[in-house]
């Protein structure tokens, strides 16, 4: 079972997010809420895909991400960013937010799924 | 006796006697008839200046009913005693020198009567022997012909003082081109001492030969087609170098039968008019650009002006979309998610899915509504490139095409066909045309109705009517106009500065987030263009755009 993190400083979102992905899309979600260990968290669990939030209290998804991809162990894990403030029309060309790609919330669960299997790594999809 | 001077007589034979009684007495019948029948006054005097015989005439002047009332008077009885005298003298004078006075001009002023001239000879009387015995004299009244001088003289006086005094130049030649007159001005500006130095000369005596040729060939002209040349400017030369600008007229010469004898010209110095004149353009070019270039300033200003106030506005509103997005987006995340998960669990009662439903669409609409918030925050990054307005808007009612068709709008296109292309951002500008045409067919929902969409162009002219129409425009800027008409209630009564303002609608809630306008209006400003709306008089909304062709 491919295993999803997500870090969202929104509990309601993430515990919503885990009850949808579990049941319809049958992946094991693990919630941090607490951006600012996001890192360790990653770390700890080594998930097949991350979800992000970018404005978190304290930290910035953007940091958090670069430091993720820094991490050798966990380079190669797919980061999607979860944003509130970017509107699709405004999307910065290739629909990509620092390299990342993004989706913007509210989100469907349709374009969710079909993200996640998208940047899921093909070897462990 | 017998008149001055004496003939050579010889001794006449018995023969000739006879013949010389006859011709005596036909010489004698002669002198009458002339005397009597002389206009000119006629005397005959003696030694002593006493009359021997007047003649009709003169018996009538000195007031006679019969001229033999005068033998034996003299001047004195006739004249003032003055004027009597000086006749006596004349012929005192005569008489000792034999010699005549031709042609002596009096003036004679006889009591109570009107001046008049008179004309008067007169010669020694000889008798047989050759001495002087008197005089005689006759004399001819010329007041007609003097006065007739006398005004030919004050016309030609004052002619000649105004052909002088006059500072323009006034020359007159013959039919050979030769100067005939020249007045002193243009004798000066020949620099002639006298007309005389001229008259006889042509112009190729005085002026380098082009000039000459062209002065010859407007003379010929003159003279052979009798038409005048009117003000007709040209440079001259003068002999030392020196150019002047001259307006030169000439007019045909005719004598008394009508025929052509020369060409009369009058030439006036316009040098100084010309160099004011020049100066004047040369100051009005120079004001010219420096109106050009306080406008462009003005423009720039104007735009930069724009760009400050839209910057910090945009940073207030930037952050505070951005707050509001992330507020209000989290909730809606959450919201959605849930609906998400419930959608694909089955329920019992059938209202739960509708209800769901309604939900999905309120976040739908509360989500649409702070993603146009974020658009309008959006840093305004322009694309400028020369584009046709008529293309784009055709475009732009493909868009909107679906819209139409479901509110049964018509649509009718009225595009000139030679609009200039414009530079503008193409998205941003059609984001504009859709966001009218979009909000006309939402004014026309209710039943339908008409959607008319024109363009046209002109240009900012100079001055009057159309430059104060040029909403700021720069002079000579090529505008171009698109106009869209709908048939629907139009704009209340007050609110057309309005509806470009955030968060101003007039559409019921949930209809628009009251950012349409102000986007499309913030877009036509960032691209130097102005925007009005207003109700037309037949019913309905009128949006005016206009565009410059000629911005960068």
């Amino acid at each position: 079972m491919k295993k999803i993190l997500i870090v969202d400083d929104e509990a309601g979102f993430t515990r919503l997010m885990k009850l949808t992905l579990q049941k319809t899309g049958g992946y094991e979600v693990i919630e941090e809420n607490d951006g600012t260990r996001a890192w360790e968290t990653a770390r700890r669990v080594h998930p097949d895909l991350i979800l992000m939030d970018i404005v978190m209290p304290n930290v910035d998804g953007g940091d958090v991400a670069a430091r993720i991809r820094k991490d050798p162990s966990l380079a190669g894990i797919p980061i999607v960013f979860l944003t509130a403030i970017v509107s699709k029309k405004e999307a910065v060309p290739g629909g990509l937010i620092g390299g990342f790609p993004f989706l913007s919330k509210p989100i469907s669960l349709d374009d969710l799924i079909q993200c996640i299997q998208e940047n899921l790594p093909r070897t462990s999809r | 006796m017998r008149m001055s001077p004496p003939s050579p007589a010889g001794e006449p034979s018995p023969a000739a006697h006879c013949t010389e009684g006859a011709e005596r007495e036909n010489e004698r019948l002669f002198l009458h008839a002339m005397l009597d029948s002389s206009p000119d006054l006629i005397y005959f005097k003696d030694s002593k200046s006493r009359f021997l015989r007047i003649n009709r005439a003169l018996a009538t002047y000195f007031g006679l009913n019969d001229p033999a009332e005068a033998l034996g008077k003299t001047d004195f009885d006739f004249h003032p005693p003055e004027k009597a005298r000086g006749m006596f003298q004349d012929e005192c004078r005569i008489m000792e020198t034999k010699t005549p006075m031709v042609d002596k001009i009096e003036r004679e002023t006889p009591v109570g009567g009107k001046l008049f001239w008179m004309l008067t000879s007169k010669a020694p009387l000889c008798d047989e022997q050759g001495r002087v015995v008197g005089t005689f004299g006759i004399s001819r009244d010329i007041t007609l012909l003097k006065d007739t001088e006398d005004a030919l003289w004050l016309e030609r006086n004052l002619l000649r003082s105004v052909i002088d005094n006059v500072p323009d130049f006034i020359f007159a030649k013959d039919t050979a081109a030769r100067y005939i007159l020249s007045n002193l001005a243009h004798t000066h500006f020949l620099l002639r001492n006298s007309p005389e130095e001229l008259l006889g000369k042509s112009a190729l005596d005085v002026f380098p030969p082009e000039i000459a040729a062209s002065y010859h060939r407007d003379d010929l002209a003159v003279l052979e087609s009798h038409a005048p040349i009117l003000n007709k400017v040209e440079l001259s030369q003068r002999p030392n170098g020196g150019e002047s600008w001259l307006s030169i007229t000439k007019v045909p010469l005719f004598n008394y039968r009508g025929a052509v004898t020369g060409v009369v010209s009058v030439a006036r110095d316009i040098t100084l008019q010309k160099q004011a004149q020049e100066a004047l353009e040369q100051t009005n070019l120079e004001l010219r650009g420096s109106r050009e270039d306080l406008m462009r300033t003005l423009g720039e200003l104007r735009a930069l002006q724009l760009e400050l106030v839209e910057a910090e506005k945009m940073k207030l509103v930037g952050r505070l979309a951005a707050g509001v997005a992330h507020e209000v987006k989290n909730p809606l995340a959450i919201i959605e998610m849930g609906l998400e998960y419930l959608t694909r669990q089955s329920f019992d009662d059938p209202n739960i899915t509708v209800i769901l439903q309604e939900i999905g669409h309120a976040v739908t609409r509360a989500d649409s509504v702070v993603r146009e918030l974020l658009d309008f925050s959006a840093p305004k990054k322009m694309n400028m490139a020369p584009a046709d307005v008529n293309r784009l808007l055709h475009h732009a009612l493909v868009l909107v095409r679906g819209e139409f068709n479901a509110f049964k709008i018509a649509v009718h296109e009225e595009l000139a066909p030679d609009l200039p292309l414009v530079r503008l951002d193409a998205m941003k500008i059609e984001q504009v045309f859709v966001n009218v045409f979009s909000n006309a067919a939402q004014a026309m929902e209710q039943g339908g109705g008409h959607l008319t969409v024109k363009t046209s162009t002109r240009q900012v002219m100079g001055v009057g009517d159309n430059f104060s129409h040029s909403d700021g425009f720069p002079l000579g800027a090529r505008l171009v106009t698109i106009q869209v008409l709908d048939t629907g209630p139009g704009v209340p009564e007050g609110m057309s500065a309005k509806v470009f303002e955030p968060f101003f609608t007039t559409k019921p809630t949930g209809k628009g987030s009251g950012l349409g306008l102000t986007v499309t209006k913030t877009i036509i400003d960032l691209h130097g263009g102005t925007i009005e709306i207003a109700n037309r008089p037949e019913g309905g909304a009128c949006v005016t755009i206009v565009l410059n062709a000629n911005a960068d």
